[in-house]
């Protein structure tokens, strides 16, 4: 069995290489089809980042009329703190506030400051409550824990609402992002089960004679048609293959000028492949070898008649 | 070795091709099939082959009755007969070696009994020099002796030498019926289908004449007339 199974591996590759500008032919146009869905994987990875990033900036930021006493946002803080949508609550009070305002200037101004604070004889400006979620579908369920609060009567102003809008469309853009990428995927995955299939019927069809020889001096059905479903995985792996070869060495050289093109943005796209390797380039192994194996085995079925 | 028992063969459309042909080959026979362009020879080896199936009749090979064989045996019936074709039937994208090798390949054979048994075989056809030479590379003469080679390595009971000497010149064609005649003289069963007059009348072996798709007659040792 063992001795079959070899023998079919190297009829698989010698009509590989023998046939070698079909196969060329078809690892191009397969490559160029795996290079397209890891150009989406890639736009679906950067837009990750970017709403992970404004996701990571965004808080709820609650300030207290100024008469609030510092006691009752204590434990209005400790009470949203307990949420099991809130991540983080820092407490801000009225002092901390003030030294941050002036940490702000150069002691010049601060002298000045000072002396404008000394004129007002109170602080003026309020306490305050910072509060991060885990998700941003947290933000809603705690926007509404503060309004139903005992205290949402001292609340004098809260800061979600800013970022709310950006972030829907963000969202939305996200969300296209992925439709797109996930149709485009689809699109090739069709584009490379008809080139497989179109591959192995012209190789059906060239090599029509030989497989009609081959029958004739006692070759099984299966000693013919093994080889050609093993040929269309070799063509998966060598063009995925190809694939990483051709990407790696251009995202690299992209890297620094995707850095400083999005500024500030520290978007590793090397690191974001190198990351999920296994899970990347393993399901393209796994759909395109599924794709090819069923493909080819409905091209077998059609045209090979042994 | 072989047995038709009015055996008959009509395509669609009632075209009869074989009727009612009854004749029997022993074990180590030399035997001439003959008869003109359509009479209906290579009908006969594609019966022996399970290319074709006999509409009425039994055929056997080797006491195994092949009438109605099931589909999976058929390639376990063609690996115990060699078969020889006028236009060679080689692989072309193989070399000689790999098409002998093919012939033990599929039939599961070692490692170590190719690399035995091939070189063996192309040394008996003379083409042991040519072995890594591609069918396009070699003379009509040559390929016939390859695919000689090619039926001769699993050591057949019986080789079907169906028109061997059709496309090749009088002195190659003496030389693939010597080849022949030595393979007979080990006890291989040879059956010859031919229409080649010379070869026929040179041998002096049985020969078999069919003509209109029946066995118009069956003489040993005996003359190719018409």
């Amino acid at each position: 069995m063992l001795r079959a199974h070899a023998r079919i591996v190297k009829f698989a590759l010698q009509n590989f290489f023998r046939n070698f500008w079909l196969s060329a032919v078809t690892i191009f146009i397969l490559t160029l089809s795996f290079l397209t869905v890891n150009f989406f994987i890639l736009a679906n990875g950067f837009t990750d980042a970017v709403v992970q990033r404004i996701e990571d900036r965004i808080t709820i930021k609650v300030y207290f009329a100024p008469s609030t006493q510092e006691s009752d946002v204590k434990v209005f803080a400790d009470q949203i703190g307990a949420l099991p949508q809130v991540a983080l609550v820092t407490y801000i009070s009225k002092q901390q506030a003030l030294d941050e305002f002036k940490s702000g200037f150069a002691d010049q101004e601060n002298a000045r400051i000072e002396e404008a604070l000394g004129e007002l004889e109170t602080n003026p400006l309020p306490s305050s409550v910072l509060i991060s979620a885990h998700t941003v579908e947290d933000y809603p369920a705690i926007l509404s824990a503060i309004d139903q609060s005992a205290y949402a009567g001292l609340i004098e102003k809260r800061s979600y609402d800013d970022h709310r809008g950006f972030l829907t469309t963000l969202e939305q853009m996200k969300k296209k992002i992925r439709e797109a990428g996930t149709g485009i995927t689809i699109f090739f995955a069709l584009i490379i089960a008809l080139i497989v299939y179109n591959t192995i019927r012209i190789t059906i069809y060239s090599r029509r004679k030989e497989f009609g020889i081959m029958k004739l001096v006692g070759a099984s059905n299966w000693f013919i048609r093994a080889p050609l479903i093993l040929e269309s995985i070799f063509y998966s792996l060598a063009s995925l293959a190809l694939t990483i070869l051709i990407l790696y060495p251009t995202l690299s050289f992209l890297q620094p000028y995707i850095a400083r093109y999005f500024d500030g943005l520290a978007f590793d796209v090397l690191g974001y492949f190198n990351s999920s390797f296994v899970e990347i380039f393993g399901y393209q192994l796994a759909s395109s070898l599924v794709l090819n194996i069923l493909t080819s085995g409905l091209a077998i079925g059609r045209y090979l008649r042994v | 070795m072989i047995k038709f028992d009015s055996v008959h063969k009509t395509y669609p459309g009632n075209i009869e091709v074989l009727k009612d042909v009854t004749f029997s080959v022993g074990s180590g026979e030399f035997v001439f099939l003959v008869g003109q362009s359509g009479a209906g020879k290579s009908t006969l080896v594609k019966l022996l082959t399970s290319e074709e199936r006999p509409s009425k009749g039994r055929v056997e090979v080797g006491g195994w009755d092949i009438t109605r064989i099931p589909r999976r045996d058929i390639p376990r019936l063609r690996r115990q007969i060699g078969v020889v074709y006028q236009d060679f039937k080689l692989i072309e994208k193989k070399t000689l070696w790999e098409n002998v090798a093919f012939a033990l390949e599929v039939c599961g054979e070692s490692f170590h009994t190719v690399r035995t048994v091939v070189p063996q075989v192309l040394n008996i056809v003379g083409l042991e020099e040519k072995a890594d030479r591609y069918p396009q590379q070699l003379s009509g003469g040559e390929q016939q002796r390859a695919a000689i080679a090619r039926a001769l390595v699993n050591r057949p009971k019986l080789l079907i030498a169906d028109e061997p000497t059709g496309d090749l010149d009088s002195l190659t064609a003496k030389g693939i019926v010597d080849l022949l005649l030595r393979i007979n003289s080990v006890g291989t069963t040879i059956l010859f289908v031919t229409h080649n007059r010379e070869i026929v009348n040179m041998l002096k072996r049985r020969v078999i004449l069919i003509h209109d798709g029946g066995v118009r007659s069956d003489k040993s040792r005996a003359k190719y007339f018409l």
